[in-house]
């Protein structure tokens, strides 16, 4: 093993660097020194309606937020500053927390009500964050500071005419004419009835239309060319959102209202319909309308290793570990010459252990007699062996090693240990790279992080994860049971008697699909990260052809090799169907109804289907 | 939904109690009383009442209302329950549903203010067993009933709780209970009240995405190595807090003073958001503080418990004297 930086807190008794996860808690400062802009970060400074589908800590928050005119300026990226420059992009920040949309009177009231109180309360948060960019754009164009207040003041008077007539006392600048707004949003509180709330026929007009109809006027005042800005409305925690709330904006995407265009966050699924609020009339992706957009990267990507490097330099920064070249492997150490499995396996078993013609001997071992046989086959050509055999099996043999040699009492091997794993681990997610980063640390401050000790804390680490599942929302209890079920097949797949080709993939049939809380677990699965799927099935939606896995934190925690496998075994019911009793169930399920739906799964693998 | 406000509503002038000093100081009051206890499974939900009936002098002055779970009729000490009530001529009520459970219980208040002319009238509620669904509201719905005269007492017995793992009993929805949020507040601070349900509580951590978070646990609590378990079973919560306090339960007053002065200093910053769990004192206090500074940015969640069907109810004996605290209106 080469030298580590994490040895460097070996006995550091600060705080842990990360401890915080999210990326709300941080000032605007902060957020511009730890914000890593990734490519698909540039790709969404574009003229198209888009939705962002991301798992929770995908990073969905610190995208949005860094759209804004007001952070992207901090941005010292050469792009950056031409946005800002040309102003082509000025993104306002719109939030719809789950205090905010469950605070919001009439969750009870008919649907055209319910509707007016969320267009009402929408347009309020809306136009009081696009008063704070203007203020921004306005420090940017005029220096001068009377010719500023002077701008400012024909602003407020005009924007007041449009959108608070009905007061008296014009509010001179943006600061008392945000209070305007926050005045109105207030009202809805106190009125038993929505219509009595203040300005309500300026306010309740469909999403966003006051900003549309005062953005002709705002370029005249301003005096300033914006013929080719974008609005960019950045929308966050659509999740929250019920399908009232989502067809007004899905009215708004419907309708050609550029120079306003929207970047919607969400989780996957979540954007649950198409309808606009105008009968009849769908929302089109593709596209057409909008398109969907994927968050999370993949763990290998370009984009998650210079990200997590990133976040490694910036936050070890902080409790003294500074260099340029601080990344997870310096931090965390690289066995042998590429840090690969092999040499993880090398350093538990031994040089002659990791040897080629050893490794082979113990596949063939582990396999099925079949297998043997046409290992044998092949003995006189050695290339088609190792391909065949040598590549595709050794991942399973080294985990199925491992875990054998961690069942000796007072053995830990270092076997979920290294960057490349810990990386994995995240499953491309940035929260969940630091969260495992939070326990590596921990870790690294009461012994040198030897990859057994990286194999302890991230073992801890998963376990404490996998136990969570359960009391996740709605089918929390459902996921949960499921996760097990099927970790336990694959984990008998790899440690049983013949080891088969697998990995953390599965697939599944119709037949569970078309149960409503199966589907349901799944998804809350994929929307927290512990169920990965291909990109198709994420943006839209699971079907039978859905390839689908375990997340890697899973993997670790039922000893399984990190990769998705060959064909994955499809997930179908025992016997080839479902009994009347599971057939009656309702959703939720009760602890002993989740074992008896869970008890008609089974994971079969056709050797033969395999190969 | 409407928002929760109460502006007679004054916790400044709180007083907590030990049951056993209020029953050495009971008899000198001139007062009449209602007292409001429940019968449920767990053996603790009679005991406030057991206590109260065996050393009150029997008068008149002294009524009692009794509401009984519709759920889980045979279940655990349930028939016991229903029994001592039964031989203390005790009607058992049993409402339709929450909303049915408040109107008794404010009818019952309402009649007994009303029969009592200017006599001044105490109203006790054993809290112990009842869901948060009654308890959190009661002290306000009955603060609209009660006169400046009156008085309302609220009383919590603790309780022993199985050694093993207690079975989670998980999120299932998110609900404002009180008060309303800012517009776009600068930024949002989560308060957590921890308890012994880790699985809950990582659940609820991971759908809130808390942005600044700030815990806090009883301390002194029930017995000791409950506080232990509190904070080794919740460390991964505990480790990723801005700020970490503690509330001794049994001091009510304190702990929503406490409570409230936390929540002002992060409201300066911008909006507290609390989400309140571990044993009902720190629940209830917890509601009460948006319902109390009425003032916006302060806000705060129920998160209901899994509804599953066939869960199986965990008995709860005592485990020490009940404590409470008094409040009264302003005239």
């Amino acid at each position: 093993m080469q030298d580590r930086l994490s040895d460097k807190l070996f006995e550091y008794s600060g705080p842990n660097p990360f401890h915080d996860s999210q990326f709300r808690a941080y000032d605007a400062t902060k957020s511009q020194l730890e914000f890593y802009p990734t490519s698909f970060f540039w790709s969404l400074f574009n003229e198209e309606n888009e939705i962002l589908i991301g798992t929770r800590g995908s990073g969905k928050t610190a995208l949005l937020k860094m759209l804004t005119y007001s952070n992207l300026k901090h941005l010292n990226y050469d792009i950056a500053k031409q946005h800002v420059t040309s102003r082509r992009y000025i993104g306002f920040y719109v939030p719809m927390n789950l205090e905010f949309m469950s605070s919001l009177p009439g969750q009870r009231v008919k649907h055209q009500d319910k509707v007016i109180f969320f267009q009402y309360a929408f347009n309020c948060s809306a136009i009081h964050a696009f008063l704070s960019e203007l203020s921004e754009v306005l420090n940017d164009i005029f220096l001068d500071k009377k010719l500023r207040a002077e701008v400012e003041f024909n602003l407020c008077s005009y924007l007041s005419k449009i959108w608070f007539a009905d007061r008296e006392d014009l509010p001179a600048t943006i600061i008392e004419m945000k209070g305007n707004v926050v005045q109105c949003f207030s009202s809805i509180f106190s009125r038993n009835d929505i219509m009595q709330a203040t300005e309500i026929e300026l306010l309740a007009q469909p999403i966003l239309l006051p900003i549309k109809n005062a953005l002709r006027g705002i370029e005249k005042i301003l005096g300033v060319d914006l013929t080719d800005t974008h609005w960019l409305v950045c929308i966050d925690e659509a999740e929250f959102l019920d399908e009232s709330c989502i067809q007004c904006i899905n009215t708004f995407m419907r309708a050609e209202q550029r120079p306003l265009v929207v970047k919607m966050a969400t989780l996957p699924y979540k954007h649950s319909t198409l309808a606009t609020n105008q009968p009849g009339i769908f929302l089109e992706p593709h596209g057409s309308d909008f398109n969907y957009r994927q968050v999370d990267l993949d763990p290998e990507s370009y984009d998650f290793v210079s990200l997590t490097n990133y976040v490694c330099n910036s936050r070890l920064r902080r409790c003294g570990i500074e260099s340029d070249d601080v990344t997870l492997e310096s931090f965390l150490g690289k066995e042998g010459h590429n840090d690969d499995l092999v040499d993880y396996y090398r350093a538990e078993m031994g040089e002659l252990e990791a040897t080629e013609d050893v490794i082979m001997s113990g596949i063939r071992g582990a396999l099925s007699e079949q297998r043997r046989n046409r290992i044998d086959e092949l003995i006189e050509e050695p290339e088609k062996l190792k391909h065949a055999y040598l590549k595709k099996f050794a991942p399973l043999y080294y985990v199925r090693k491992m875990r054998h040699e961690n069942s000796k009492g007072n053995r830990t091997p270092g076997w979920f240990a290294g960057a490349k794993t810990i990386r994995r681990i995240a499953d491309g997610n940035p929260r969940r790279f630091i969260q495992v980063m939070n326990a590596i640390v921990n870790a690294a401050c009461k012994a040198h992080l030897t990859p057994k000790e990286q194999h302890r804390a991230v073992t801890r680490f998963c376990s404490d994860m996998h136990t969570a599942v359960e009391g996740y929302p709605e089918y929390g209890l459902f996921l949960s049971g499921l996760v097990d079920a099927i970790g336990n097949e694959l984990q008998d797949k790899v440690h049983g008697q013949a080891m088969k080709f697998v990995g953390c993939g599965f697939s599944v049939s119709d037949d569970f699909l078309n149960k409503d809380y199966f589907l349901k677990a799944l998804q809350l699965g994929i929307a927290y990260c512990f169920i990965k799927t291909d990109e198709n099935s994420f943006l839209y939606s699971v079907t039978q052809d859905s390839s689908l896995r375990l997340s890697y934190l899973l993997g670790v925690y039922f000893w399984l090799p990190l990769r998705e496998g060959g064909a994955p075994p499809r997930l179908r019911p025992k016997n080839g169907m479902i009994t009347k009793a599971e057939l009656s169930l309702g959703a939720p399920l009760g602890r002993k109804q989740v074992k008896h739906a869970l008890d008609q799964l089974e994971l079969p693998f056709d050797e033969d289907s395999q190969q | 939904m409407k928002t929760l406000s109460n502006k007679s509503f004054d916790l400044r002038h709180i007083t907590s109690w030990k049951h056993r000093e209020w029953l050495d100081q009971c008899v000198s009051f001139d007062t009449n009383r209602l007292m409001v206890g429940v019968s449920g499974y767990e053996s603790r939900s009679s005991d406030w009442i057991r206590q109260t009936l065996s050393e009150l002098p029997n008068s008149e002055r002294n009524a009692y209302l009794i509401l009984g779970f519709a759920a889980y009729q045979q279940a655990l000490s349930r028939p016991m329950n229903n029994s001592f009530y039964e031989k203390n001529d005790l009607p058992v009520v049993i409402p339709k549903d929450d909303e049915h459970a408040l109107d008794i219980v404010k009818n019952a208040v309402k009649k007994r203010v009303d029969e009592s002319g200017v006599t001044p009238v105490e109203v006790h509620v054993d809290y112990s067993s009842m869901p948060r669904s009654w308890y959190c509201i009661l002290p306000v719905v009955l603060s609209r009933i009660v006169r400046a005269c009156d008085k309302l007492y609220f009383w919590y017995t603790p309780g022993a709780y199985p050694e093993t793992e207690y079975p989670t009993a998980g999120v299932e929805d998110f609900k404002v209970f009180s008060g309303k949020p800012n517009l776009n507040p600068r930024s949002r601070t989560h308060f957590f009240g921890l308890g012994f349900d880790k699985i809950r509580s990582h659940a609820i951590w991971s759908v809130l995405d808390p942005t600044k978070l700030v815990c806090f646990y009883a301390s002194p609590g029930t017995r000791a190595d409950y506080v232990d378990r509190v904070v080794h079973d919740n460390k991964d919560i505990l480790s990723a807090a801005d700020h970490v306090f503690t509330v001794d339960m049994r001091d009510f007053a304190y702990t929503y003073s406490r409570i409230a002065g936390v929540v002002r200093e992060f409201n300066q910053l911008g909006d507290v958001i609390l989400v309140p769990d571990g044993p009902k004192p720190l629940i209830l206090a917890s509601s009460l503080v948006p319902v109390v500074l009425g003032q916006p940015g302060v806000v705060c969640f129920h998160v209901s418990r899994r509804k599953i069907q066939q869960s199986e109810p965990v008995n709860v004996d005592s485990i020490g004297p009940a404590f409470g605290f008094s409040f009264s209106v302003l005239g």
